[in-house]
């Protein structure tokens, strides 16, 4: 069997971690949390996550700044980012395609539809067996 | 067994009393006791369990060594879990210590098992808290989806489609559907594949009008049936039982119809989240109809008012009442025919029927003269086209229709005026409207003379097709004469 995957929830809001965290575990899945882009930033750098699901607006270092500091370990090492935002703007939706293996949800998220966009993720990079 | 967070505090516990402490349940000890070492005094442990399994009560006994063994049974939901042992093992290497008494082991056994109780109940209603939460999350997100749809002027069967799916998804229901009897574009069903119902529409249709019989629904708005076995009126609908919610879709006084979901799973019911979503949707969709109403009320208040207008030109030339009507008429089954799109169709359809309002400038003289028209005269009743795109000008609404109006006197072969533009040059509007126009200029009467069969009609557009008409147009014409013959000999006549 497949070794669980390793998901990480940052974002600011306790809630919101709080709801990730359990729908995500819910799915079958591991859950890491941070409560901002520095935390988030090094638990990715140790203990390499499958996936890293992140708000864009926190305080010590965004979404954005999150995505343009990790996106270069993807070279190495995929992993899948979605990233949660208000409503998206033309240059936001730029930024985000120029990231690889990185979507972007508007709030209010559908918990269900991060947990489908995970799901269908790891099915897509499965390794042919 | 669920753990009860307890197991690693219990063998602390054990460690520091002369009482040991264990949690079994029916296949063994669960956490921190290796369940396959059995000795001294732990022998007796399954059978004790199982005991207090037996007699669901706090039980005590006392080997031949006089160990004892106390044991009381873990209720989750008033169904027993597990069963809390502890016991004394004489022994142990402090002989000092003595089993404790009876009553003092019961109540400290009682007192654990409580807080094991108690967490499991937390943890429950956190678990239901948390669910809850879950689903006020996608509520949230529909409900932020129909928002933006609904900010939409224009609603469409697309767009209902795209809610109902999404109400689906959302709710996991079997069945979603939209009835709205006077607006059959906007009705629609979406249903699961694997759901065993198969005359949908028949289905919905009997469900609406059980609910209409019922007197609560029309007081409250809606109409929630959990069990439609229960419901006499229900109950012959479909032969499985299903439960179902419809919520009234109005604005104001108005009722436009109903928004319903519907299941055939009987282990859930209906519930007031799911009613208070599809209340909050339903009020929105009003809204969006009442809009979309006002707007097209609106625009058929345009229309309605340039047709005053036509009626008025054509009120001054005694021969051509229900001209511009008819030449509209012709020139919209032309275009539709040809297949271009609804946008265009309704430029269009301002050219056709102000093709002629320049002929407001031309003296009645001239225009219900009986003898042949003077070259002066003719060139005034060829300044019609301007005159009419210079009226229609100042209205930034009709802008793409002036072209239209201004050219549909060109000919094909490059004769017409005023611009003397030939072909593919003169505007598509413009052609459509040339046809239409030469065929009720050939079969209605004019003032010098009597108008001529449709027939002959015809034929005459078919010989000036390449010429003074657009040969492709011509053929579209010819595809759709016969429905424009019914139409004018309908009481539409010349």
């Amino acid at each position: 069997m497949d070794k669980k995957k390793t998901i990480l929830i940052i974002d600011d809001d306790v809630h919101i971690r709080r709801i990730l965290e359990i729908k995500i575990k819910h799915n079958g899945y591991d859950t890491l949390t941070a409560k901002n882009g520095k935390q988030g930033l090094e638990i990715i750098q140790n203990q390499k996550p499958d996936a890293v699901i992140s708000d864009l607006n926190m305080p010590r270092l965004d979404g954005k700044e999150l995505c343009l500091l990790t996106n270069p370990l993807k070279k190495d090492r995929p992993f899948f980012t979605i990233i949660i935002t208000a409503r998206i703007n033309p240059y936001e939706q730029k930024w985000i395609d120029e990231m690889q293996d990185t979507i972007f949800m508007e709030k209010p998220f559908s918990p269900s539809k991060i947990v489908d966009a995970l799901a269908q993720y790891f099915e897509k990079t499965r390794p042919e067996s | 067994m669920k753990s009860t967070g307890f197991e690693e505090i219990l063998s602390g516990f054990s460690k520091i009393s002369p009482l040991k402490f264990e949690i079994w349940n029916e296949k063994g000890a669960v956490g921190a006791c290796d369940p396959g070492d059995l000795d001294g005094v732990r022998q007796f442990l399954p059978g004790m369990a199982a005991r207090v399994y037996d007699t669901e009560d706090f039980r005590h006994e006392e080997t031949e060594r006089q160990d004892g063994l106390f044991g009381l049974p873990l209720f989750d939901d008033d169904i027993i879990a597990g069963v809390l042992l502890a016991y004394f093992s004489s022994a142990s290497d402090n002989a000092q210590v003595s089993c404790p008494n009876l009553e003092d082991a019961k109540a400290l056994l009682t007192r654990i098992a409580g807080l094991i109780e108690e967490r499991w109940d937390m943890q429950k209603e956190s678990d239901t808290l948390i669910t809850e939460l879950d689903k006020s999350y996608e509520s949230l997100h529909l409900y932020s989806n129909v928002a933006t749809q609904i900010k939409t002027l224009n609603f469409s069967s697309q767009m209902i489609l795209h809610l109902l799916n999404e109400i689906k998804d959302n709710i996991r229901m079997d069945m979603v559907f939209s009835i709205m009897p006077d607006r059959p574009d906007y009705s629609e069903i979406v249903c699961k594949e694997e759901v065993n119902i198969k005359d949908q529409p028949g289905f919905v249709a009997s469900l609406i009008k059980a609910v209409e019989k019922s007197e609560k629904a029309l007081e409250e708005g809606y109409f929630i049936v959990n069990n439609s076995t229960d419901e006499k009126l229900f109950s012959k609908i479909h032969k499985d039982p299903f439960r179902f919610l419809a919520v009234k879709i109005m604005h104001n006084e108005s009722f436009y119809g109903w928004l319903g979901i519907c299941s055939l799973k009987m282990d859930d019911i209906i519930k007031r989240s799911e009613l208070r979503l599809l209340v909050s949707i339903a009020e929105q969709i009003g809204v969006v109809i009442a809009n979309t109403d006002l707007y097209h009320n609106l625009e058929d208040f345009g229309i309605n008012i340039v047709k005053s207008l036509i009626v008025t030109i054509e009120a001054k030339d005694v021969y051509t009442g229900g001209h511009s009507e008819r030449v509209h008429h012709v020139s919209m089954l032309i275009a539709k025919e040809t297949g271009i799109s609804e946008e265009d169709r309704k430029v269009l359809n301002w050219s056709a029927l102000l093709h002629d309002v320049g002929k407001i400038g031309i003296p009645e003289a001239i225009l219900n003269k009986p003898a042949r028209l003077t070259d002066k005269e003719y060139s005034i009743i060829k300044g019609h086209p301007l005159k009419g795109a210079e009226i229609i000008s100042p209205l930034d609404y009709l802008a793409e229709s002036i072209p239209g109006v201004l050219h549909h006197h060109e000919a094909y072969d490059g004769t017409g005026y005023p611009s003397r533009i030939k072909g593919k040059e003169i505007p598509l509007f413009s052609r459509i409207i040339s046809v239409a126009d030469t065929f009720d200029a050939i079969t209605s009467d004019r003032a010098y003379r009597k108008g001529a069969s449709f027939e002959k009609g015809r034929k005459i557009i078919n010989e000036v097709a390449g010429t003074q008409l657009d040969p492709e147009l011509v053929e579209v014409f010819n595809k759709v004469y016969k429905t424009a013959r019914t139409w004018l000999a309908e009481g539409h006549l010349k």
